[in-house]
Parts: structure tokens; C-alpha cells; sequence
């Protein structure tokens, strides 16, 4: 690059010319590859959505209201019990991660001497490290013989809530249940709520909070008052990305959830199955009208999460909060 | 970022990796079961994938292992996926030959046929019971009639000292534990075997009909032959059917099982022979083996099949059709001696010879 | 609180500077409840760790509040029963990720060898203890590094396009599909690649269609750190640029891109973590091979992730303990990646610490 003089001689029209290409060239082959998104997103949309039109539109019996998935022999499937597990599993997962999370990213970031808050932050991270996979090898040899007494406990004293009632010889067994999966799901998705909140929290003004302590609050008081108010919108968004994690979590559910097909409240109980741990047990026997129907209940999933993923990021967007990405 | 701590990063790497795609080995030793597998007659190199029914799957593992250990470069790999799977992934043209306990339906015929390009065979490759497999504190030894089987499955007969069970165990104390029955959720040919079974041998109990996959009214779902035999490892009251080999790796115990025919049978080599000598009839034409399964005429131990490899009659690949080709040809006349250590039973000299015919064409 | 007419009185009574609890005493009233703990546990028929440390716990909470609300009043004791659930919080974060690691590092370490990682499972009877993830290993690095050969370029130039170029309705829509593609479940990317690629198109099962699925999972993460990344490159690096003279185009290779290199780098090396150890699109649409398969892009190839999946739903020992020991391999291969990725995140002048 020759350096440009001033006083009449001018940048030599070559060069001027060379830089014009190269910018063209170069915002053409970006623009290409935003276009390739474009493109990409289009034709999995396309092709996912004609080749799941034949299972929605075989009538046997509907799609949105059949519990059983037979649709290979006898012609009758549906949704139901798919939806209706996934849903469940998810928000009893967010139940039990959520209060834990925000514990934990309050703790991190106002309880913590900064290194160690760091450094917890990035164990906290590395939850989200660990692949499905290890989490349902983990689940079924490690945390499902070990939960048998907490299921006991809840069937004892809390069986008079419905998700905890149940026979007792159901419940005191090696069950792969919604509850199992439940559990491994808060696992998976506790690093997601808990970084995103550290975040949240780490940008609330410091002069609200010294005020809230300058005024003689405790340290509590100092949180409920200056800290939860302003981070609303931001954990909010947390807790449904991390909601959005959890739907769609396939692998570690399959290997911890019962594969039966029916809706039952009952989460102790062995049983219960959901959208993606269905299509990851079936797609190797699905024929035709199978592949179909379990694309369309893909397509049912997709819909699900880009809801609840597109409310999360739009909440964020409102309330002006940067967010880091990078590890979520 | 620092060029040369990249440079010196990204020369580990190269020179990790290099290392890394020189250090790996194919050879994993001599087999390691039965007796001394003779040789094969011919051998074969290529690569081939086989998947499908589990209940084949531990006697094609130790072939696979006799035979790739006897000839060098024959790369053939089967993955039990359940012999619903098999049929499926043979008709759609993703693997080369499928597993499976059950025959084709038609559709599934037209689609492999289909695939092949000319007729797809069916050749039964082992034989083999289907064992009652439990896991109960306190019984040590059970009887099970197929009327007291079908109950069991079907969710009416609840406990393990239900008055059934006592009437087929008359003296045994038996502990009051809820009964948890396993059965298969994937699509199996397993399946289709012991609900013929029911259906034949206790019609009057048994009402869910017969095919790889059923609605079971009650019990657990579990993928595979491993999958159920897992299960009713780690429940105290479970029973499952599956292959007799997945007991015998676990030492579970296996029920002793009363059919149309003869008394409470232990399942073991001899006693399947002697019901694949009796119940068992080939129907296919052609160089198509598949039979049909009479288990109202079975002598020996009642709940007993044999189970298939479904391939083209020709392979378009000449490289893949040799290795199978070389491949069946070992499985089944050498191959056979390796089934009563793994608890399968070897086919009858008839159908040898049925299938050498069949193998010799392709 | 005692109404005390006098400010000053009220004032005390209300006030903070009242009678703190040294912080011994606590200590020792949480060693009582511990204490007390164990002679329950001693005496009547509780058993079990784990009820020893959930009863403990409880009392230990239940003491310290307790004694604060009768000592130092109740917003002290509100405030510590707070401290006691972020701590509570804190340990039954810290507990998973100690029992998942630890319990896979316990009994994967049982198997793990050199002999391990050298060999495949090619001739392994089923009762035979030999065997290896080496194939496995093979396989996943090749579908991850073929994944991103095609997601990170891809990634970085539509991270390029979307803050340099696409001050417009189309770059805002790039990033709200990029946005979509992160909510891709894992197992609908496997359906995709395996109703087109493997099925539609009769390519049949193989490595690389593995990489197709793992690459439509790796862009948008990879997209989203280097947009992040490129964004906090000071405008006055860019416009010092341009007032030299330099286009636009080299503006970005030579002088954006090597600043927000380390960031860039961090996000790439999480990204392929993340993909790493996707099990579902392998599952369906890569096979599986027992033998060394090195062309990823004909035939079924083994994976690492399937490895383990498989080994899981084996009622075989000898499966098992292979599964866990390629667990472990995949756990270390992830976690070597994340730390090296934090590792490089400190030394990146762009972010704060």
C-alpha cells in the first residue's frame, strides 16, 4: 500500500480501481454466505415440512389427540403423550434448576471473592461441557439406582401431590421415569440459567447497590431491593433459553425415560417419553409413513423450542441487557 | 494473537495427529470362545455392514470374530438394532445385509426386492430359544406354563405368588414382589416369536395377537435384546424374553417353560434341536429358506426359532457379494460349531444343506 | 420490636449496630447441629449418607437462623437464611458436576489403556474383554474436523457480512435466522441430513453426512461468538484504518480479524467442543463400522459418541465398561478444549476480565 501524498499528486487510479474489486469481491462473497443461511434454513424448512405432510394428513385418527405411535402396522399416532412427556419432563427440569441457578450465579457474583468467583463461574461452565451422551451413561448406572430413596421419600410424604402419588411398588424400583429424566434434564440445563444470570446480574448498577447499603440494608435486602428488579427481563430470558435447552434434548432422555406411551402424572412411575428420545428410538425401524410422522413430530419440537428460544431473545432484546454468548 | 505461539500450537497438533492416524490397530487377538474354529473354505476381502435382529446378534459377533481373524481385510460389522430395524434399513439400501427372527410381510418384500433389484433371500443362519429370563429375590428355580406366561405379560397376573404361578410351582414359597415385566419397544423378530408362541400355545389366555411390535397393555419398554435383559437386571421382580446368550452373559436365571407339548422343558442346545426338528418347516420356494414355526408341534423346549439373514440373490458391488457370500458359507457349516458354547443350537442337516444351495447361487 | 417513643430508642431497636453474633458462636452451632446429627443417626433407625448429610444440613441451617433471629433479629435472620440457600445452591451445583465427572473418571479409568485407545473392536467376540475406541476416535475427529471445514469459513464470513456489510433489512434478518439455526434441536438437524442426504439422495450412511448434520449445529454457535467477537473491535482500530487509505476488504482481514483472532479462536474451539459430543444426528445418519474406516466419505463410520450410546443400552459387562472408558475419553477430549478455550480467553485484550 503506497502511502498517500498530499498536494496534486493523486492516488494512482489502478490502485483506486484494485481496492473498488476487491471490495466488491469480498462483501459479494459475504453476502454469499449470508445468503447460504438464507438458503439453508429455507431448504431444511421445505424439505422437512413436505415430507412430514403425509403423516399429517393420513386421517386415521388425529395427529394432535392419539397417545399410541403405531405407524407402520396399524396406522395410528400421534402426539399426545410425546408432547405431553416432553413438556412435563421440561418444566418439572426447570423447576428444580431454576431456584438452584440463580443461587448459584447470586453467589458467584455478590457473595464470592472475585477469583473464586471466577473461578466457580467457570466450573459452573463446565456442567454445560459435558456432552448428553456421558450425562445419560451417568443417569442410568449412577443417579438412577441412587435416586430409588428420594422417590420413596417423595411417594411417603408428598404422595398426596399428584405428580408424587403412585403404588409403592412402582415407586420404590429401578424406574426410568419423567422424574429420572427430570432430573438429568435441571442437570444439563442449570449451567445455561445459572451463566446467563451471572451475567444479568453482574450489569446492575453498583450505585443502586451501594445505595441499598449505604441506606442500611442487609445484604439480602440489598438483592431483593436493588439487584431482582432490574434483572427481571434478563433472567427471565434465562430461564426460557434454558427452558428452550431442555425440549430438545434428546440422547440423555432416551437413555433415562421410560418409552412408554401414555399421559400419566404420575412422575415416580416408570414410563413417560418425549418428542425427541421417541424419534431417536424409532427412526431405525420407520418405514415410509413412520420416517414421515416422526419428522412431523420433529417439525412439532422445532416449532416448540423457536417459540420459546424467539420470546427469550426478544425479552433480552427489550430490556437492553448485553449479553455474552459464547459458552451457551 | 502471537504467530509463533500459533505456529507452535498448530505444529503440535499436525504432528499429534500424524501420530495419531499411525498408532491404530485392527487386531484384537485370537477369538476367544468354543473350540478351535476350523478354517474358512474361501475367504473374501471388502467391507460389509449388517444390522437387525439382536437375538442373532452375540453368534454373528463370534463369526465375525472367527472369521476376520481367519481372513485378513474381510471388514464386516453388525450392530444389533432389532430385526424391525434390519428389514428397514435393508429395504431403504443403507446396509448391505439385515438380521432378522421374523420373515418379510410383503410390503417389506416388494421393498427389499425392490432394492436388490432381483429376489431377496431369506437364510437362517442359527437357531436358538427364547428364554424366560427373571430376576427375583427367593426363586431360584421357576416353572412357567404358556397360559401362566401369557398372563404374566398381558398384566393379569400381578404378583410373583399369584395362584397361577404357584399352580406351575406347587411347594415353592414364593415372595409376594410385584411382577415387572420388560418387553421390547423396538420392532423385533423376538417378538413375533414368543407372542406366536402365546398365541399358539395359550389362545384362550392370550388376546394381543402377534407381530414385532404389539400394544402391551402394561410392563416396560426397553430397546433390544440388551436393553430388557438390562432392565430386568437392575429390577428385583423382573422377566423378560429374550435370547438365551443375554442370561448366560448375566447370570440370570432362565424359567423352565411348559408348551403344547410335553412337559416344563430347561431351555439348552438339544431341547431347541429337537423343537426346530419338529416345528419348524420350510415354506420359501426358490432359494428363498424361510419357514414357518409350529409351535403347537414343538417337542422339545416350546419357545424355539431360528433366525434369518435376509440378502439380495445377486449384489450389484461383485466385491460385497463375494465377502457375504464367503462369509454365509462359513457361518453355516463351521460357523456352527460355535453355537452350543454360546447358547444357540446348530441347524439340522437339512437345512445346511438348503442353505449351501441358496449361499452357492449368489 | 418494642414501641419506644423516643427516636433515638426506636432508632436502636430498629437499628443494625444492635448485638451482632460472633461468627465462633455460629460456628459452634452449626458443629452442635452436626453433632446432634449424628446421635439421631446413631440412635433411631436413620441410615444413609445421604440422609446423614440432607439431615445435617437442614439442622445446621435451621440452628444458624434460628439463633440469629434470637440474638440479632429477624431481617439479620432473613439475611442469613439467604446466605445459607446460595451456599445450599452452591453445593448442589458443585455436587452433580463432582459426581459426573468423577464416578465416569472412577470407572472409566478401570479400562482405559494404551491398548484402549490403540485398537478398533474389528474380530470382537462377545465375550471377548479386548477391544478399543480407536475407529471411534478416527471417526469423530474426522466428521468434526470435516463439520468445521464447512461451518467455521462459512461462520466467519456470514459474522463478517452481518456487522461489516449488512446495515440492512437482509443483515438483521441473517441474524434472526442465525438466532433460529441455535434452536435447532440436534436430533431434527440428524432428521434432515438422514431424509435428504442419506435417504433422498441414496448417499447412504457415512461419515461425512455426519458432518453435514454437526456442521448445521457448529455454524450459528461459531456465527455468534465471532459476530460478539468482530463487535467489540474498537471503531477507532477501523476508522484510523480507512483514513490511510486501506479498502474495506483489507481493513477486515488484516486488521479487525487479527484483533478479534483470540475471541474468534475461543468461540471456534467451544463450538467444536459442543459438537464433539453430539450423539443424535451421529446416531442416525453415520452407521456404524467396527473396523478402522478412515473415508469419511463412503460408508459407515464409527463414532465416539455412538460408542458410548451403544455401550449404554448393553446388558453385556464387558460392553459397559468399554462404554464408560469412551466416556471418559470424551469427557477429556471436551474438557482439554474448554479449558484451553478459557485459557485463551485471558489473554485476549478485547475482553474484560
Amino acid at each position: 500500500m503506497t502511502a498517500v501524498s498530499t498536494g496534486t499528486d493523486a492516488v494512482p487510479l489502478r490502485e483506486v480501481r484494485s481496492s473498488r474489486r476487491g471490495d466488491r469481491v469480498f462483501s459479494g462473497l459475504t453476502l454469499v454466505c449470508g445468503a447460504l443461511v438464507f438458503a439453508l434454513l429455507g431448504a431444511i424448512a421445505v424439505f422437512l415440512i413436505v415430507k412430514a405432510m403425509p403423516a399429517l394428513q393420513h386421517d386415521k385418527s388425529s395427529f394432535w389427540t392419539t397417545k399410541i405411535w403405531e405407524p407402520d402396522s396399524t396406522g395410528h399416532y400421534g402426539v399426545a403423550s410425546l408432547v405431553f412427556g416432553t413438556v412435563m419432563s421440561s418444566l418439572l427440569a426447570l423447576v428444580m434448576a431454576v431456584p438452584v441457578a440463580l443461587g448459584v450465579a447470586i453467589y458467584t457474583v455478590e457473595y464470592a471473592p472475585r477469583r473464586l468467583g471466577r473461578m466457580l463461574g467457570y466450573l459452573t461452565d463446565m456442567l454445560a461441557a459435558v456432552p448428553s451422551v456421558v450425562y445419560g451413561l451417568w443417569g442410568l448406572f449412577f443417579l438412577l439406582p441412587h435416586l430409588i430413596g428420594t422417590q420413596v421419600f417423595l411417594n411417603r410424604w408428598l404422595g398426596w401431590i399428584p405428580i408424587f402419588a403412585g403404588a409403592h411398588g412402582d415407586v420404590n424400583t429401578f424406574s426410568k421415569s419423567v422424574f429420572a429424566a427430570s432430573v438429568i434434564l435441571a442437570i444439563m440445563i442449570l449451567p445455561i440459567v445459572a451463566a446467563i444470570s451471572r451475567e444479568v446480574i453482574r450489569q446492575v448498577d453498583p450505585a443502586q447497590k451501594e445505595a441499598a447499603l449505604a441506606l442500611g440494608a442487609t445484604r439480602w435486602e440489598m438483592l431483593r431491593t436493588a439487584v431482582f428488579p432490574p434483572s427481571r427481563p434478563g433472567i427471565t430470558s434465562a430461564v426460557m433459553l434454558g427452558l428452550g435447552r431442555a425440549l430438545g434434548e434428546t440422547i440423555a432422555v432416551a437413555l433415562v425415560i421410560g418409552n412408554t406411551f401414555d399421559i400419566s402424572a404420575k412422575v415416580l412411575t416408570p414410563g413417560g417419553n418425549t418428542i425427541a428420545a421417541n424419534i431417536a428410538n424409532r427412526f431405525g425401524e420407520a418405514g415410509g409413513l413412520g420416517r414421515s410422522a416422526l419428522i412431523a413430530s420433529g417439525l412439532v419440537l422445532f416449532v416448540i423450542t423457536l417459540l420459546v428460544n424467539l420470546i427469550a431473545r426478544y425479552v433480552i432484546y427489550r430490556s437492553g441487557v448485553q449479553e455474552r454468548s459464547a459458552a451457551v | 494473537m502471537n504467530p509463533s505461539l500459533l505456529l507452535r500450537v498448530t505444529g503440535i497438533s499436525v504432528v499429534a495427529a500424524l501420530g495419531l492416524a499411525a498408532c491404530g490397530s485392527d487386531s484384537n487377538g485370537n477369538p476367544t470362545t468354543g473350540g478351535s474354529p476350523s478354517a474358512p473354505s474361501s475367504c473374501a476381502t471388502g467391507s460389509v455392514t449388517g444390522q437387525g435382529s439382536t437375538f442373532q446378534a452375540n453368534i454373528e459377533k463370534q463369526w465375525i470374530s472367527d472369521f476376520a481373524g481367519q481372513c485378513s481385510g474381510a471388514n464386516i460389522t453388525y450392530t444389533g438394532t432389532g430385526s424391525g430395524a434390519g428389514i428397514q434399513q435393508f429395504g431403504s439400501g443403507t446396509i448391505d445385509y439385515a438380521g432378522s427372527d421374523a420373515t418379510m410381510k410383503p410390503d417389506e418384500q416388494s421393498a427389499a426386492d425392490k432394492r436388490c433389484g432381483n429376489t431377496a433371500l431369506h437364510i437362517p443362519v442359527t437357531a436358538g430359544g427364547i428364554a424366560i429370563i427373571y430376576n427375583v429375590k427367593g426363586i431360584s428355580s421357576l416353572n412357567l406354563s404358556a397360559a401362566t406366561l401369557a398372563g404374566i405379560f398381558d398384566g393379569s397376573v400381578k404378583t410373583w405368588d399369584a395362584a397361577e404361578i404357584k399352580q406351575d410351582n406347587p411347594g415353592a414359597s414364593l415372595p409376594s414382589t410385584a411382577i415387572k415385566t420388560y418387553h421390547r419397544s423396538d420392532g423385533s423378530g423376538t417378538t413375533k416369536v414368543f407372542t406366536g408362541f402365546l398365541e399358539a400355545d395359550a389362545p384362550s389366555v392370550w388376546k394381543l395377537g402377534s407381530d414385532k411390535s404389539i400394544s402391551w397393555p402394561s410392563g416396560l419398554g426397553a430397546n433390544g435384546s440388551s436393553g430388557v435383559v438390562q432392565g430386568v437386571q437392575k429390577t428385583d421382580g423382573g422377566i423378560t424374553y429374550a435370547e438365551v446368550s443375554y442370561a448366560k452373559q448375566n447370570s440370570l436365571p432362565t424359567a423352565k417353560v411348559k408348551g403344547a407339548q410335553g412337559d416344563f422343558t430347561d431351555i439348552s442346545s438339544s431341547t431347541v434341536s429337537q423343537s426346530i426338528d419338529s416345528g419348524f418347516s420350510v415354506t420359501g420356494t426358490g432359494n428363498d429358506v424361510s419357514g414357518k414355526l409350529d409351535f403347537t408341534k414343538m417337542t422339545g423346549y416350546p419357545i424355539s426359532t431360528v433366525s434369518y439373514v435376509i440378502v439380495c440373490s445377486h449384489y450389484s458391488d461383485a466385491a460385497k457379494g463375494a465377502l457375504i457370500k464367503a462369509f454365509l458359507t462359513y457361518a453355516v457349516a463351521a460357523g456352527q460349531q460355535q453355537a452350543d458354547a454360546l447358547g444357540f443350537a446348530p441347524l439340522p442337516a437339512s437345512l445346511v444343506s438348503k442353505d449351501q444351495t441358496a449361499i452357492g447361487s449368489l | 420490636m418494642t414501641a419506644d417513643a423516643s427516636t433515638a430508642g426506636s432508632l436502636r431497636a430498629r437499628s443494625l449496630a444492635s448485638r451482632t453474633l460472633p461468627r465462633t458462636v455460629l460456628a459452634g452451632a452449626a458443629a452442635g447441629a452436626v453433632a446432634v446429627t449424628l446421635l439421631l443417626f446413631a440412635v433411631t433407625p436413620l441410615q444413609g449418607v445421604a440422609d446423614f448429610l440432607v439431615a445435617a444440613a437442614v439442622l445446621v441451617v435451621v440452628s444458624v437462623t434460628g439463633l440469629t433471629l434470637a440474638v440479632e433479629g429477624r431481617r439479620r435472620a432473613v439475611d442469613r437464611l439467604a446466605t445459607s440457600g446460595a451456599l445450599l445452591a452452591l453445593v448442589l451445583t458443585l455436587l452433580p458436576l463432582g459426581f459426573t465427572l468423577g464416578y465416569t473418571a472412577y470407572r472409566g479409568g478401570k479400562r482405559l489403556s494404551a491398548d484402549f485407545l490403540t485398537h478398533s473392536m474389528a474380530g470382537v467376540g462377545p465375550l471377548s474383554p479386548r477391544g478399543g475406541i480407536y475407529h471411534a476416535i478416527i471417526g469423530t475427529l474426522e466428521q468434526v474436523l470435516l463439520a468445521s471445514l464447512i461451518a467455521v469459513p462459512v461462520g466467519l464470513l456470514v459474522a463478517i457480512y452481518v456487522t461489516e456489510y449488512g446495515r440492512n433489512v437482509f443483515g438483521t434478518a441473517i441474524r434472526f435466522l442465525v438466532d433460529v439455526m441455535t434452536g435447532i434441536p440436534s436430533i431434527v438437524a440428524g432428521l434432515f441430513v438422514l431424509a435428504f442426504w442419506v435417504l433422498a439422495l441414496h448417499k447412504g450412511f457415512s461419515g461425512f453426512a455426519g458432518s453435514i448434520a454437526l456442521a448445521i449445529l457448529e455454524l450459528p454457535i461459531v456465527v455468534r461468538s465471532a459476530e460478539e467477537m468482530i463487535r467489540l473491535v474498537p471503531a477507532s482500530l477501523r476508522e484510523a484504518s480507512y483514513a490511510l487509505g486501506v479498502p474495506k476488504w483489507k481493513t477486515i482481514l488484516r486488521i479487525v480479524l487479527p484483533t478479534a483472532a483470540t475471541g474468534i479462536t475461543t468461540g471456534v474451539m467451544l463450538a467444536i467442543a459442543r459438537v464433539t459430543g453430539e450423539t443424535a444426528p451421529v446416531l442416525l445418519v453415520v452407521g456404524n463400522n467396527n473396523f478402522i474406516h478412515t473415508n469419511p466419505f463412503k460408508g459407515p463410520q464409527a463414532s465416539l459418541p455412538l460408542y458410548v450410546f451403544q455401550g449404554a443400552g448393553s446388558s453385556s459387562n464387558l460392553d459397559v465398561d468399554r462404554a464408560w472408558a469412551a466416556a471418559l475419553t470424551l469427557i477429556l477430549i471436551v474438557v482439554v478444549l474448554y479449558v484451553a478455550a478459557r485459557l485463551l480467553t485471558r489473554r485476549n485484550s478485547l475482553v474484560g476480565r
